[in-house]
């Protein structure tokens, strides 16, 4: 009964929470951040994973909370687009049986798909994520290491295992 | 760092990888796997280490017994002058722990399985952040 009080901000912080620990589980030992300034400051990825203690591939995460809009969900591919990383996400959180198009999540170039990631609720208000697409590799230019290098030297992860 | 054998080195960390992931999920029902749990904790770190060797050295080591690997390793860090140390306590710890899990007929306790798996994985993130140049090849294939 509380969940239907929750912001849609906070809706969104649990999507962010949950869909990190998947990533946490399924990468080997993955740096994770929230809001990251990636790649640069003019754009927030909500959830950034990098693997191998952030000297390996980067998984950058869109979370669309409580929307059907056609238009929001293929906003958000869009924005996924100029993110540089290897694997991207769009978590739907709340989107009821909404199905994405899936010809929007291809590359132009056919290197790369953005994978779909469904957070479901429980009657008892657990959260749940699986897979609905998985992700296939964007190409990146080695380069991306330095830059992937000086952020992670500059902040602390969210979520990361101490050596 | 440059890594002497990029191929080789991605096998090894492949196996790393396969051994760790392994580990993860029967960790899930650890009292039907405790011994794989422990047996795959400990092959995923000796896997990164011969990774790390082969990566900087060009060969991988022959040792009478894995403790010499860690031994190895501790030489690779004077080396490549790694300060941090904890890696190699974290392999010792478990090289220490893999004849009683393979061949003795003793059970590992669950806190020792427990702490096989937390020291994997900080064997793992340690690896990562001292020997990124050498390990990248990964990321790179």
């Amino acid at each position: 009964m509380y969940r239907q009080m929750l912001s849609a901000t906070q809706q969104e912080s649990r999507a962010k929470n949950a869909v990190a620990e998947f990533l946490f589980r399924e990468l080997i030992v993955p740096k994770v951040f929230f809001d990251a300034p990636w790649p640069n400051g003019r754009k927030r990825v909500d959830v950034l994973a990098v693997d191998r203690s952030g000297s390996g591939e980067i998984h950058a995460v869109e979370i669309m909370a409580g929307t059907n809009s056609l238009t929001r969900i293929r906003q958000a591919v869009d924005d996924l687009g100029d993110i540089p990383a290897h694997f991207k996400y769009l978590a739907l959180f709340g989107n009821k049986n909404y199905r994405v198009d899936s010809r929007i999540l291809y590359a132009p170039d056919g290197l790369g798909r953005v994978g779909v990631i469904q957070v479901k609720e429980d009657s008892a208000g657990d959260l749940s994520v699986e897979f609905s697409i998985r992700p296939e590799r964007f190409g990146l230019n080695s380069s991306v290491f330095e830059m992937i290098d000086k952020f992670t030297a500059a902040r602390y992860p969210n979520i990361e295992i101490r050596p | 760092m440059n890594n002497a054998t990029p191929i080789t080195t991605l096998q090894y960390t492949d196996k790393a990888d396969h051994f760790l992931q392994g580990m993860k999920l029967l960790n899930d029902d650890v009292s039907a796997y405790r011994t794989g749990v422990g047996l795959l904790a400990i092959h995923s770190a000796i896997s990164l280490n011969d990774a790390i060797i082969v990566g900087i050295t060009g060969h991988r080591g022959k040792y009478e017994n894995h403790v010499q690997a860690a031994d190895e390793l501790d030489n690779i860090c004077k080396l490549t002058k790694v300060m941090n140390s904890k890696g190699v306590r974290h392999l010792r710890w478990l090289l220490a722990k893999k004849n009683r899990v393979a061949y003795e007929h003793r059970r590992l306790d669950d806190d020792s399985v427990q702490m096989a798996v937390d020291l994997a994985k900080k064997f793992h993130s340690w690896a990562y952040n001292y020997f990124r140049e050498v390990l990248r090849v990964q990321a790179n294939a």
